[in-house]
């Protein structure tokens, strides 16, 4: 079903032509549009255009208050239209990238190191140090000893043994993220006896959040007391969790009275009823370490007399397992795409979610819709306190901990930082001792065109090299203007237009249109474009936060 | 010699053919969905049934199998579902470091563990026999992974700033670009112009630095080598003194050994010209069997060590369920495995003309 | 010739020979110090496997959180022994507290029940199809040889770490798994070692007089060419004890062994690996265990090795 209509209307060239301060005028601007209604599609683009020389307006079907959040997220980022026609969309788009940004890429000796040059016509303030190494070490240890020896600048997660001897350790500075995520122990309402909201609840009074934090989570992490990260939009500081200012005796004795009432007394041989835990044995952000707290839990609900199974799962069984609703009881968690609510609640809890907690409840997806049709933020936030209290009492899941971790640098490096959402701009940085900064993280960047790609460690090299529209401002993570030095929306939120920054120059030295920005959406938006190609095809963050591809394949 | 060593490289082909459809079947036993886990946890159902379309996957699975097997009998490799290059191309690219890695482990444990089963069994139950067999017992029982992190932190953090300072990870300095070597010699320009076997030698650092006679290169790689292959090499060095021991010490009981002392031959040419050939006979075994502990050891080494071999992503691979990855590596780990076991039994035939004879 | 008395008296010698035999074995093994050093410490191992609810001071699943004498942060804290000059107002660890704040103690005293039953099984495992097929293959020669051993190699040329990894990522983590694919993987080792004494020994006069003479099969292989497939397989055995306990660890390095909270050596080294330089003890003290037991059996491999070599005897 082709609904793609490829529009060149003669008035846009003529509007183009007219703005005569416009030197590039005289190109065709681009345009792409598809009919929101098209049988098969999900998505929420309906058109991406170039308005003038320097212009580009994007018409969402529905209202996304989100949209800036997300244009500023480095898989949007923007790529000269004629190397993306040159190379056919991947390729050497991937091993050797152009872009806008600080560095440009050197060499990449695939499996030992990236090296990065400073791009000296750079359109903001140009990089501090001349060349930028990327090494990487699975191994945390590992990547400490670098550090120490002195063969490195700068590394990334430092084990949470290791915060302190870092802190105790002249020569080396901690620099710590807070979570922009969470970790939740979820229940599904379908399975016994998580059927029962009084079990649900007791758990929640149960588990001791603190303890987990304190005792294995890095500093920077803290206790969750509702779902939603204390940095992102949609945190309600109001909506105090259910065990607020209660002792753990307190609570203890809550838990029990409430499983009692739910027909769950203790039994003859001293327990009251058995589950199985699953997790998968992966360290992310929000759960640095899985099996010890899965044992802590075990633990703590042991005292309640709730015999707890640990069964470990391969990472992908898992995750199918528990948003098919097959899995009862299982440790999750979720950190941000975009410091969004909606990328939060909405996921988990939404109309659009998956089984992972059983049956959904309109006390909470109703306040969710509303809240994704509205532009005021003030107006959103009431109606966020509104869905985040209704989590809070039926208790799909308990929340548990937002975790934190850092990285560390050389005492020395000057203007050196760690990034909550992990996007650290080496050209703010500065080594006194040499001209070059070798930065060692967890892997090896996997492709260095990041519209494939999903995971942090290549955003990162990505982010010196390319350049979204917008960007996260440090610190608040506000989206700020990058490429775009400014944009505005319509009332009803569903018409951006975005004004580029004049004077960019990719590295091979031509000048940033609207052109390339609508050809970089257009590959990732149109799944039967020519230029559709990428590492492996999926541009999983596209379909991911924009709802879906145009042209989506047909599946049997 | 000859026709038996034929006859053994005509034995080694079922012997592939079997590892081949092993591989596969062992692969699509692994539960889970290569989509999910390439594509990351969020890819939809829809992405991922044009996944399966795109890749074969939705396909029977002895169909699967023939065009596998037609596939890797025609030599392609097939391309990585996690990073969606030719697999060969990251063997010729990842390979060298681990043959580099075995390579100076096996050396290693073979210089230093034959000579050390040499005086152990001749000096029996002396001081230096008791030492050597601790050690051994000791170097046998210790986790690769603890022994590569102290070796790491003694050289690399203790004795930082001083001449015995050795670098904790990686292949060569930060940095550091070294000419590969068809470039000096100027048979191709560079990497996109020169063919796969060129790159794969070019890329053995220490074999580059000879053909070029690189000192800093040799250097760099040498500094970089020696840990990893001590931490690698530890447990086969003591597996091969141990063995060289007992068999030594099993063949110095031997009449004809007495024969030989009676006829009035020197200790040393009793020891090292009669005996210790008879009794490499099982060393050498356990020495062409080593090499599968190497590549185990190398899989925890080269993530301690930072070293970009094959190890590491067969690993990442198979948990990644990156099918067309982890058969190709173990086809080309398995074909070496089987050449060494090749040369083992050649040298058995060398070593006991009676087994050439059968 | 009357063939019955002969067959009596035959038997009757060889009832004789056999007793001979062991008790010239434990004669040999008490005389030889590494032997008794490593009989010792297995024996003692044993003891501690079978009192390990006894010995052990605290529950080895129970964290510490809340408990009297018992001052946070509780996970990774180092040992305290009254002793030794701690606190006597601190709860006593006398190996610390490990990253679930559970005495590391009791729970390397639970341990040696998962490493005794991972080693000894998966090795006797191991020995027994390992052993048989390289008789089977050795003796017969021939087409079955190279059947058993083509599968032999087969196995052997995945590296033995990968092949157990898949074996347990197939069947599911967990301890009995663990245990099955670390057997797996070590028969070819003693099919390979026990064909090359076979082949050896084969050729051997005493083996040709006795297949002229009309013995059967069987009995050859088992009464006089097993015995001297021995040594060889003694001390690969004996390693491979070690071995197992090694590859558990290295297994559960890669979150593929014991399930948690299992007490299990290699696990808990694994575990706490991240903090090798920070908790030194949650390393050491499990690493000990670890090399101790590898140690015990080694040092007993080689005592009964020697005992074991009827040319020894002669000396």
């Amino acid at each position: 079903m082709r609904s793609v209509l490829r529009v060149m209307p003669l008035f846009v060239l003529l509007l183009a032509l007219s703005v005569a301060l416009v030197p590039a005028a005289a190109q065709d601007m681009m345009s792409y549009s598809t009919d929101c209604a098209a049988e098969g599609y999900t998505g929420t683009f309906q058109s991406v255009e170039a308005v003038d020389a320097m212009t580009v307006k994007f018409t969402l079907c529905s209202p996304d208050p989100a949209f800036p959040a997300k244009v500023a997220f480095s898989a949007f980022s923007i790529q000269p239209s004629e190397y993306l026609e040159a190379t056919g969309g991947g390729g050497d788009l991937i091993t050797s990238p152009i872009g806008t940004g600080p560095y440009k890429l050197e060499r990449w000796d695939q499996g030992n190191e990236m090296v990065l040059t400073r791009n000296e016509d750079y359109w903001g303030t140009p990089a501090i140090e001349p060349t930028v190494i990327f090494r990487w070490n699975a191994e945390a240890t590992a990547r400490l000893l670098e550090l120490q020896s002195g063969n490195i600048d700068g590394m990334d997660n430092p084990a949470q043994g290791d915060f302190a001897v870092i802190e105790a350790d002249p020569n080396l500075a901690l620099y710590l993220r807070s979570g922009t995520n969470v970790f939740y122990l979820g229940m599904n309402n379908r399975i016994a006896p998580f059927d029962s909201l009084e079990v649900r609840q007791a758990l929640a009074y149960a588990i001791d959040r603190e303890r987990i934090v304190a005792n294995f989570y890095p500093p920077g992490s803290s206790a969750a007391t509702q779902f939603m990260p204390p940095s992102i939009f949609g945190f309600t500081g109001e909506v105090k969790p259910l065990d607020d200012g209660m002792t753990v005796d307190e609570k203890l004795a809550k838990a029990a009275e409430l499983l009692d009432a739910a027909g769950y007394p203790v039994g003859d041989d001293g327990t009251r009823f058995t589950v199985t835990i699953n997790y998968r044995d992966v360290v992310r952000g929000y759960l640095p370490s899985p099996g010890v707290v899965a044992q802590d839990i075990q633990a703590q609900l042991a005292q309640l007399g709730i015999v707890v199974n640990i069964e470990v799962m391969e990472s992908g069984a898992f995750l199918d397992a528990s948003d098919a609703g097959q899995l009862a009881f299982y440790m999750l968690g979720w950190g941000a795409d975009y410091p969004d609510a909606t990328n939060f609640l909405d996921f988990h809890f939404g109309e659009g979610s998956s089984d992972q907690f059983g049956d959904k409840f309109p006390e909470i997806t109703e306040p969710l819709k509303q809240a994704a049709s509205l532009a005021d933020t003030g107006e959103r936030y009431q109606i966020y306190i509104q869905a985040n209290e209704a989590i809070r009492d039926l208790v799909p899941m308990i929340a548990i901990a937002h975790g934190g971790n850092g990285a560390a640098f050389q005492a020395r490096i000057a203007g050196a930082y760690a990034s909550d959402i992990g996007a650290e701009q080496f050209a703010l940085m500065e080594d006194p001792n040499d001209d070059n900064l070798v930065w060692m993280q967890n892997a090896e960047p996997i492709g260095l065109y990041c519209a494939d790609e999903t995971d942090g460690e290549t955003l990162r090299a990505c982010e010196q090299i390319n350049e979204s529209l917008l960007a996260y401002e440090v610190g608040t993570g506000r989206p700020i203007g990058r490429l775009a030095s400014d944009w505005s929306a319509s009332d009803d939120l569903t018409e951006w237009t975005f004004t580029l920054r004049e004077g960019v120059k990719f590295h091979d030295g031509s000048d940033l249109d609207a052109n390339d920005v609508v050809l970089s959406y257009v590959v990732q938006w149109d799944a039967a474009h020519p230029l559709h190609v990428g590492r492996d095809g999926n541009f999983t963050y596209f379909s991911g936060l924009f709802g879906g591809f145009m042209n989506p394949p047909a599946s049997e | 010699m000859s026709t038996f060593a034929l006859r053994r490289i005509a034995m080694t082909i079922p012997v592939l053919l079997g590892i081949l459809i092993v591989t596969f079947v062992m692969l699509r036993l692994i539960p889970g969905d290569p989509c999910r886990a390439v594509l990351g946890e969020r890819a939809t159902d829809e992405v991922c049934d044009a996944y399966a379309e795109r890749y074969g996957l939705n396909k029977p699975i002895t169909e699967q199998l023939i065009i596998y097997l037609g596939r890797t009998l025609r030599g392609d490799l097939d391309v990585s579902f996690r990073f969606s290059r030719p697999v060969a191309d990251l063997i010729v690219e990842r390979l060298p470091t681990t043959l580099e890695l075995a390579a100076s482990a096996l050396l290693f444990a073979t210089l230093a563990g034959i000579p050390l089963g040499i005086i152990s069994a001749y000096r029996h139950n002396s001081a230096i026999d008791v030492g050597t067999m601790m050690g051994a017992n000791l170097g046998v029982s210790m986790p690769v992974f603890w022994l590569g992190l102290m070796l790491a932190f003694f050289f690399g953090v203790v004795l930082k700033d001083t001449p015995f300072a050795l670098p904790p990870s990686g292949r060569l300095s930060a940095g550091a670009n070294y000419a590969p070597f068809y470039a000096v010699w100027g048979i191709a320009d560079s990497e996109a112009t020169a063919s796969s076997l060129l790159i794969f030698l070019s890329r053995l650092n220490i074999l580059n630095s000879l053909l070029t006679l690189n000192i800093t290169q040799l250097l760099d790689a040498l500094r970089h080598m020696i840990l990893p292959a001590m931490a690698v090499g530890t447990i086969p060095l003591a597996i091969i003194a141990r063995m060289m021991r007992s068999s030594l010490l099993e063949v110095l009981r031997m009449d004809y050994v007495r024969t030989a002392r009676a006829k009035g031959l020197s200790e040393y040419a009793v020891v090292l010209g009669h005996a210790v050939r008879n009794a490499l006979l099982p060393v050498v075994t356990v020495i062409g069997l080593s090499f599968g502990a190497l590549v185990s050891g190398a899989v925890l080494t080269e993530t301690v060590f930072g070293l970009s071999g094959v190890g590491r992503i067969l690993f990442d691979g198979i948990s990644a369920r990156d099918y067309t990855l982890v058969q190709g590596i173990t086809i080309v780990t398995a074909i070496s495995f089987v050449i060494i076991n090749l040369i083992v039994d050649v040298l058995y035939g060398y070593l006991d003309p009676r087994i050439r004879l059968e | 010739m009357d063939s019955v008395v002969s067959l009596e008296l035959s038997n009757q010698g060889k009832n004789q020979r056999t007793y001979n035999f062991w008790l010239e074995l434990l004669g040999n093994l008490r005389r030889n110090r590494s032997a008794v050093t490593g009989f010792i410490i297995i024996a003692l191992l044993v003891v501690i496997a079978i009192f390990a609810s006894v010995i052990a001071t605290h529950d080895p699943l129970l964290p510490m959180f809340g408990l009297p004498g018992e001052t946070p942060p509780l996970p990774r804290k180092a040992p305290c022994i009254h002793l030794l000059g701690c606190d006597v107002e601190e709860a006593q660890h006398l190996m610390g507290l490990d990253l679930n704040a559970r005495d590391l103690f009791s729970r390397v005293i639970f341990g040696s029940r998962t490493s005794l039953v991972v080693g000894v099984f998966s090795v006797s495992f191991a020995i027994t199809i390992g052993t048989l097929l390289g008789l089977i293959g050795g003796y017969a020669g021939g087409w079955i040889d190279n059947i058993i051993m083509r599968m032999m190699d087969v196995m052997l040329a995945f590296p033995s770490l990968l092949l157990a990894i898949t074996i347990v990522t197939i069947r599911g983590p967990g301890l009995e798994n663990a245990l099955l694919a670390i057997a797996i993987v070590s028969i070819p080792q003693y099919a390979r070692v026990t064909r090359s004494s076979v082949l050896k020994v084969k050729e051997e006069e005493f083996v040709t007089a006795e297949r002229s003479l009309g013995a059967e099969s069987w009995r050859i292989v088992f009464v006089h060419i097993l015995p001297h497939a021995l040594t060889p397989l003694i001390v690969q055995a004996t390693l491979g004890i070690g071995g197992a306990v090694l590859e558990a660890a290295g297994l559960a390095f890669l979150g593929l062994g014991a399930q948690p909270p299992t007490p299990e050596w290699g696990f808990m080294l694994s575990e706490a690996r991240a903090y090798i330089f920070t908790s030194p003890h949650l390393v050491f003290f499990p690493g000990i265990a670890i090399t101790l037991t590898v140690l015990g059996f080694n040092l007993l491999g080689d005592g009964l090795r020697d005992a074991l070599d009827p040319r020894l005897n002669r000396d």
